[in-house]
This record gives structure tokens, C-alpha cells and sequence, in this order.
């Protein structure tokens, strides 16, 4: 394997790790305000992911830089072609980072009840927008000879990109319902269980039918097992959430993301960019990486630094390992004159393990 | 301005590395959107700051039993 193809899979990892953690982020600012009944519930959701989304959000930044450094040409063909999409996630990603910290700013029902909606807005754009790229990625884009971006918005939405798009949704969503499940206590929890099995006969049909219409048109043997495992993952998390085994089920949705990325990255290898227009103007692992010396650099650097942050990573979600229920939730705002006293907080006492 | 027109000094310059497949509209459209999201992110930050200034510090928990203070979740 040389140092290209390690850094074409290192990226397909880095995806992972977005769409595993930060697609039950998108689920949770998609079905808050569907599955709550007050503003306990409704801060009780957010605060399952509260210690956690803001560090999910890197993993498509250090994906897209390690485009950058190691496939420059993917990078601009890429980033310059689907500039309006990446656009409209960046606005939605940026919206919805500011509709945590201000939702809880001001005391009014309508000033919160705004930022929910943006929250929607700012969860459910990128989840739709993330899957239409990823098809149009497989699918291939209109290259020109110079490896420019030929077409405009409405080339990505075409049936196959706007079916990946309902895909991501879809599996963001359920996984947002079953990680709200494994994280809360008592009627919040078996609402998000019975919501995720609602969401599971949406979001099975459509990524069966995805990876279905992508094997035959892209698949090799290697992607049909990953596509077919990824259904029984699939399957596998939604028996688990009706039994009310719900790590199971989120491990069955996690391995389902991981193995159709694994799937999709696959089928594209060894383009990286294929080219609708004509086969030779495809971006490849070989005509779009960086020099060799460069690879070289960068492999020590992601050998030494990846571990640290993975390692740091698992510690935050082991920290806030626990579930939450709305005796967690202090019930004055933070910026209350004076706050609740220290025992209507913590009421798990000494070795509890909450922060 | 001193480095124009240079990207990279003496080796590339800006005329050279614009992106050939972004449009002039695009690059009006983000910019405009990027202008009017920040500064409406601006104007709100400002006033919640206002608003915090004129609510006042707040009155500092008392601990009588010596307990260490916990954190709150912050949402």
C-alpha cells in the first residue's frame, strides 16, 4: 500500500468518525422538538450532547485539511464545485453551534422557541446535504480536461444524490433517536425508542435501496459484503431497539455508517473524483495526492497526533458516560442572579460519577 | 498590499491561483451571506451583552459546609 492509499483511507476514517458521532448530533437537533413535552425535556436533549458536538464538528475539518495536504486536487475540484452546498452547511453548521449557547440567554418562550426552530433547520439541512454530496462524489461530477467543476447546484440534486441525501437523514435521525434512548431516563427515553423504530421504517427501506442502486451501478465483491453487512448492522439495530437493548441498537447504527462510508469510499477507490464527462479527466489517488516527501511528513505527524486525540475523545465520552434525567437539569437559567443550591444538583451523591 | 500580486512570493501569483471553476456570483453570494450572518451574530451578542451588564453580577453560592462547588451543565 503506498502513502496515497493510506491517506485516501485515513480521510475515509476521518468521515466515519464524523458521520458516527456527529450524525446522532444532527438526529438530536432534528427530533427535539418532536420528542419533547417541556423545556426540561427539551435541555435534558441538548445536554446529551452538550460536552460532545462541538468536538465532533473537527473531524470534517481535519478530514477536509487532510484533503487539502494530501489530495490537493481533490480539495479545489471538490471545494470549488460544490461551493454553494458546502456553503449552505457551513451557514446551517455555524447557526446551529450559536443556537446552543443562545437558547438559554434569555428567559422567553419565543426567544427559545426561535432557536429550536434554527436548531431544526441547522441539524436537518446538513444531514440531507451531506449524504447528496457523498452520492455525487460516487456518482461523478462533470470534469472538465483541467479537473474543473463543469456543472452547478442543480447537477448534485439529481435522483441518485437526493436518495443519499434522504439516506443520511434518515440513519442521522434514528441514530439520533437511539443515542437519546441509551443517554435519557423514564418517558424521554421510551418516547426516542419509539420514535427510532418509526424513523427505522423510513430510513431501512431507503439505504437498502441506496446501497442496492450503488452496488450495481459502482459495486466490486469487496463493497457488496461491506453494503451487505452494513443492511444486517442495519437490521441488527433496529431489532435491538425494539427489544430495548439500546447500546446494541447504537452500535448497530454506528457500524452501519462506518460500513457504508467504508462502502461508498470503496466503490469510489481508486478515483477520488470520477469524472461524468469522460473517464480520463477522473481525479485519482495517484494524479491528485501531494508529492511523496509531503505524504511522508504528514503520515509522522497523524502517526503521533491521531492517538492523542482519539484518546482524548473517548476520555470526554467516558466522563459523560452517564444517562440524564431532568433532576440533572438545574431548574433556574444560568444567568439567574443567584443559582440552586448545590443538593438540587447533584443528587447522585458521592461516587456518582456525573459531572 | 505589500505582497501583491503575489500568493506565494515569487513563485505564484493571485492572478494565477484563482479558482477557475468559481463563479464571480457565488463568491458575491457567500460573501453577502457570510456579511449578513456575522453581522447579524454581531448585533445579538451585543445586546445580550447589554444585557448582561445591566443585570448585574451575579450573587456569589454560598458553600457553608465546605463542599467544592460542582459544575452545571452549561444548556
Amino acid at each position: 500500500m503506498n502513502l496515497a492509499t493510506f491517506w485516501f483511507i485515513l480521510i475515509a476514517i476521518l468521515f466515519t468518525g464524523y458521520f458516527v458521532l456527529e450524525g446522532f448530533d444532527f438526529g438530536v437537533g432534528i427530533l427535539m422538538a418532536a420528542l419533547s413535552r417541556d423545556e426540561t425535556d427539551r435541555r435534558v436533549m441538548i445536554n446529551t450532547i452538550g460536552p460532545v458536538w462541538d468536538g465532533n464538528e473537527v473531524w470534517p475539518i481535519t478530514a477536509g485539511g487532510a484533503m487539502f495536504a494530501a489530495f490537493p486536487l481533490w480539495y479545489a475540484s471538490l471545494f470549488s464545485g460544490f461551493y454553494l452546498p458546502l456553503l449552505i452547511i457551513l451557514v446551517a453548521l455555524i447557526v446551529r453551534g450559536v443556537c446552543f449557547e443562545f437558547r438559554g440567554k434569555v428567559d422567553s418562550v419565543r426567544w427559545r422557541a426561535n432557536w429550536d426552530r434554527a436548531l431544526f433547520a441547522g441539524s436537518a439541512l446538513p444531514a440531507l446535504l451531506w449524504g447528496v454530496a457523498f452520492a455525487n462524489i460516487v456518482r461523478g461530477v462533470p470534469l472538465n480536461a483541467a479537473h474543473v467543476y463543469t456543472g452547478n447546484l442543480l447537477t448534485l440534486l439529481n435522483w441518485y444524490g437526493l436518495l443519499g441525501g434522504l439516506v443520511t437523514l434518515s440513519l442521522f435521525t434514528l441514530h439520533g433517536a437511539i443515542f437519546l434512548s441509551l443517554r435519557t431516563t423514564g418517558e424521554l427515553r421510551d418516547r426516542a425508542r419509539r420514535a427510532a423504530l418509526r424513523i427505522a421504517v423510513a430510513a431501512v427501506p431507503l439505504a437498502a435501496a441506496f446501497l442496492l442502486a450503488t452496488q450495481v451501478s459502482h459495486g466490486r465483491p469487496g463493497t457488496d459484503v461491506t453494503a451487505a453487512l452494513a443492511a444486517v448492522a442495519l437490521l441488527g439495530a433496529v431489532a435491538a431497539a425494539f427489544r430495548g437493548r439500546e447500546g446494541w441498537a447504537f452500535a448497530g447504527t454506528a457500524l452501519t455508517l462506518a460500513l457504508a462510508v467504508a462502502t461508498l469510499f470503496g466503490d469510489l477507490w481508486p478515483n477520488v473524483l470520477p469524472s461524468s464527462t469522460s473517464a480520463t479527466f477522473s481525479l485519482t489517488v495517484t494524479n491528485a495526492s501531494s508529492a511523496h516527501y509531503t505524504l511522508v511528513v504528514m503520515s509522522w505527524v497523524a502517526l503521533v497526533f491521531t492517538p492523542l486525540v482519539l484518546a482524548y475523545q473517548g476520555w470526554t465520552y467516558w466522563v459523560f458516560r452517564k444517562r440524564l434525567t431532568s433532576s440533572d437539569i438545574p431548574a433556574a437559567r444560568p444567568q439567574a442572579p443567584t443559582p440552586p443550591p448545590v443538593t438540587e444538583l447533584e443528587p447522585a451523591g458521592p461516587g456518582g460519577g456525573r459531572p | 498590499m505589500g505582497r501583491q500580486p503575489w500568493t506565494v512570493f515569487g513563485l505564484m501569483t493571485t492572478a494565477q491561483s484563482v479558482s477557475p471553476g468559481v463563479t464571480a456570483s457565488s463568491v458575491i453570494i457567500s460573501m453577502t451571506v457570510f456579511t449578513l450572518l456575522y453581522g447579524g451574530l454581531a448585533a445579538i451578542a451585543w445586546w445580550l451583552t447589554v444585557q448582561h451588564v445591566k443585570a448585574g453580577a451575579p450573587v456569589q453560592a454560598e458553600h457553608p459546609d465546605g463542599a467544592e462547588p460542582l459544575p452545571v451543565f452549561s444548556y
